[in-house]
């Protein structure tokens, strides 16, 4: 029984009011593939940052090895042997692959320092280091260019480079706050192959996720979070995914499919026709795209990251701007209206709703509060002309409504001063949909939107999005996740390379045929 | 014959460029740490002072120097106490420490020596041959260039500016690299404006940096950041000034002689002309005066 290795014994961590962890208790053995799970805010990247020593326990303990842990900074937990992939890359996308790997351990290990030449002199010998990384590359599988800059590669590199700082760190338990969240499924795979081969070789894995799949598939022990406190832990061949469902969310949860009107799609919301994008002389990023959402219809679109379903969605936002860019022709119609004559903001005064897929980036400001959030691109709606015939913001009624809006969508804590950016990942993503769906729109353009969220907030989001489908709005779904578009859409169509491959209607769905698609093949 | 004179050009060049290069490579260590330095004028006026007055009383250059050092160092350390433990706005704070300069010199040196304007002269046997400074400037480049490219430190600095996170998770504070680099910021500017008193004059003058900190600055931005750009910017604009020495009063077939403010600005229209289509986009570190 003495075998665990990091043992949580009745940890609180409180911020301010409100407690992240309470009372938590459970244990990882040494050599274990252990997954976190639990819904969104159940506190399961704090409980991480205690272990790491990025934030510090209230009360409570931590155990390591059976002694009370001792460090109370990242650096002492890597000394230790940990070390921690974030659930945001912690990566400097300027830098070269190999940079960002050594950074802290500029010598390699400190037995190499003595005897080469540039170390003992505080140099870096980029040269040495480069050879020792190619043979770390070989016997984990990574395919990392070490010379490029990070923000040239793809995210399922950046993720194996995240994995390639630990190994080069020579730690023996790595910590993965969801590092699978923004791989696509082919990236996913390699990913878990990979970290079930470090496991074997010895390394003990905590992985946080919301995949239940995916802990299904390589995990030995799974603990599950709920509102700060583990509610189970145990091996995997004792639960189903149904039930690390119902364990997470504390009800049973619906992981079938969503019942659906049997309507016949309306008028067309949106056209796109033979749409090109491109300069001459250069490969066109977009070609001959065109796609038609009607009313009452889920239009999906599938395809690997940067198949150019983020052009395609970027160019019906601003369609003006983006004329620009092609012969001329008026190729995008929405909502009856010529897209030509729109210019972006007209846009946000449609009936649209508008879900990006990197929402820290293009859908909020992090700083700011729920509030300043809500009324981004809505603040017209709260405007009042009476005082001088000059816009006055009706900030009280904006804040009833925004109340109401929260707790609809269940967004936690429903406070409508908080800053965003204190939210956990899942509930910025909630938020970001409550606005957007909570003004009734027409057509709704989203793309990614259960990323990084729990598998009771994905069957309230999807059930969502098919009633305002039954009600007769129109939506474009992006997603990554196959299973997420075929539970939704009511047509789907593959992109590659810029063009639609292949469209399949709903009832000839087939993972296979589509995934071959993605691929580039079966045309 | 013809062959000196290029040369003596060529000495007068890099003799002005510098204190401008020394003052660019300070502002590089800040900058890349992710904090902005407008604070050189300033660093570069007490560096100026503290050199000339440390120099009469030990009867020293290189005693002048060493003050000059120290005393960034310690200017250094309180724009640090000011931006990072105070956490003050970065321009706000680099123009108060300027105004510091400015109006603060004059009151000590009045104090000092009952002028406001002018500290006694150095000895001429004291004064630092004029070669000095142009070997000093471009050594600083040289170890800078390697610092930034082989060293853990231009690893971390680097980095600093551009995702502290990372730093961070990798276990070294990016405050503690900040400060580092902030002392060295104060330490090589001070440098700068101690060759303008005791190698390139022969006492301090009331402003007699005369802008050097904010052209500086310029060619910091114009060399992208990166210590040789930046090195060559700065010789690009020793070679703007003593063109417009040449020019001035030169009369011009049909336009007849230029008015020297117009030759004057010389240097910052080919800033900005450079600036805005030569080199292309100038990218600043991400964090710059976020931190
Ligand atoms: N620095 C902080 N300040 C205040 N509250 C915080 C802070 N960090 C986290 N919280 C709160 O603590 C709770 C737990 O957050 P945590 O990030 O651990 O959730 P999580 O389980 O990782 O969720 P997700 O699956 O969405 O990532 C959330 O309610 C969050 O708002
Ligand atoms: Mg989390």
């Amino acid at each position: 029984m003495s075998s665990s290795l990091i043992e949580f014994s009745h940890v609180t961590k409180a911020y301010g009011a409100l407690l992240a962890n309470e009372d938590l208790c459970f244990r990882v053995s040494k050599g274990e593939l252990h997954a976190i799970i639990g819904e969104n805010g159940a506190g399961k990247s704090t409980s991480m940052k205690l272990l790491f020593g990025l934030e510090s326990v209230t009360s409570g303990e931590i155990r390591f090895k059976g002694a009370p842990k001792k460090w109370n900074s990242p650096r002492g937990a890597m000394d230790a042997g940990l070390g921690m992939v974030h659930q945001h890359f912690m990566l400097s996308p300027v830098h070269t692959a190999l940079d960002n790997v050594i950074l802290g351990r500029e010598f390699g290990h400190s037995k190499a320092k003595a005897t080469r030449l540039l170390p003992s002199l505080g140099l870096i010998d980029r040269v040495t280091i480069r050879r020792d990384l190619e043979s770390l590359s070989k016997s984990a599988g990574f395919n990392i260019p070490w010379d490029e800059k990070v923000e040239n590669m793809p995210v399922g590199l950046q993720q194996q480079l995240e994995i390639a700082k630990l190994l080069y760190a020579g730690v023996d338990v790595m910590i993965l706050d969801e590092p699978t969240a923004v791989l696509s499924p082919d990236e996913t795979e390699t990913f878990l192959q990979m970290m079930k081969n470090l496991n074997q070789q010895g390394r003990t894995i905590i992985i946080i996720t919301h995949k239940l799949k995916e802990v299904k598939s390589i995990a030995d022990h799974i603990t599950v979070f709920r509102r700060g406190k583990s509610v189970a832990s145990v091996p995997k061949q004792d639960v189903s995914i149904q039930d690390m469902a119902d364990l997470m969310v504390g009800r049973h949860v619906n992981l079938g499919e969503i019942k659906r009107s049997a309507n016949t799609p309306g008028e067309s919301l949106l056209t796109v026709e033979s749409l090109t994008l491109g300069r001459a002389g250069t490969k066109n990023k977009l070609s001959d795209i065109s796609i038609s959402v009607k009313e009452g219809q889920i239009v999906g679109l599938a395809g690997v990251e940067g198949s150019g379903q983020t052009d395609l969605f970027n160019t019906i936002l601003d369609p003006r701007r983006f004329s620009k860019m092609t012969d001329g022709r008026q190729v995008i119609n929405i909502l009856g209206r010529d897209g030509d004559t729109l210019t972006a903001s007209d846009i946000r005064r449609l009936p649209i709703g508008v879900v990006p897929a990197d929402r820290l980036r293009e859908a909020v400001l992090p700083d700011e509060s729920l509030l300043e959030n809500d009324l981004l691109g809505h603040d017209h709606e709260f405007a009042s002309w009476a005082v001088l015939g000059g816009q006055w913001l009706d900030r009280r009624s904006a804040k009833g409504r925004l109340l109401n809006e929260l707790k609809t969508f269940d967004v936690r804590p429903s406070d409508p001063d908080a800053k965003l950016g204190g939210f956990s990942g899942g509930n910025q993503q909630k938020f970001v949909m409550a606005r957007e769906l909570s003004r009734n729109p027409k057509l709704i353009l989203c793309a990614q939107p259960t990323r990084g969220v729990d598998v009771g907030s994905i069957e309230q989001i999807h059930g969502e999005l098919i009633a305002r489908r039954d009600a007769g709005a129109g939506v474009l779904l992006i997603s990554s996740q196959l299973d997420e578009l075929m539970a939704l859409s009511d047509i789907i169509h593959v992109m590659f390379e810029g063009r639609i491959v292949a469209s399949f209607k709903r009832g000839e769905f087939d993972e296979g045929k589509i995934g071959v698609a993605m691929g580039g093949g079966g045309r | 014959m013809e062959s000196t004179a290029i040369f003596e050009i060529f000495l007068s060049v890099l003799r002005f460029a510098a204190p401008l290069i020394l003052a660019a490579m300070a502002g590089l260590y800040s900058e890349r740490s992710g904090i902005i330095q407008i604070a050189l004028e300033g660093f570069m006026l007490f560096g100026a002072f503290v050199a000339a007055a440390s120099a009469t009383h030990f009867g020293s250059g290189f005693a002048g120097l060493f003050c000059a050092v120290g005393f960034g160092i310690v200017m250094g350390l309180f724009y640090g106490f000011l931006v990072i433990q105070l956490k003050t706005d970065q321009i706000v704070s680099g123009t108060a420490v300027n105004m510091l300069a400015w109006g603060g010199i004059p009151v000590v040196s009045k104090m000092l020596f009952d002028v406001t304007s002018k500290t006694p002269a150095i000895d001429a046997s004291e004064r630092l041959p004029q070669w000095f400074p142009i070997v000093l400037a471009l050594a600083v480049v040289a170890v800078t260039y390697f610092v930034i490219k082989k060293t853990p430190f231009g690893l971390w600095l680097t980095v600093a500016g551009e995702k502290p996170e990372a730093l961070l998770a990798a276990g070294i504070r990016p405050s503690s690299v900040r400060w580092a680099s902030l002392m060295i910021t104060g330490a090589v500017a001070g440098l700068g404006g101690a060759i303008l008193s005791v190698c390139l004059a022969s006492s301090y003058t009331r402003n007699m940096t005369a802008g050097r900190g904010f052209m500086a600055l310029a060619g910091l931005i114009l060399g992208k950041w990166r210590p040789i750009q930046a090195c060559g910017a700065c010789i690009l604009f020793g070679v703007c000034e003593v063109a417009q020495l040449k020019l001035q009063g030169t009369v011009f077939p049909l336009i007849g002689t230029v008015p020297g403010q117009l030759v004057q600005i010389l240097p910052y229209v080919i800033t900005l002309w450079i600036l805005a289509g030569v080199v292309g986009e100038s990218r600043a570190p991400s964090k710059l005066g976020q931190s």
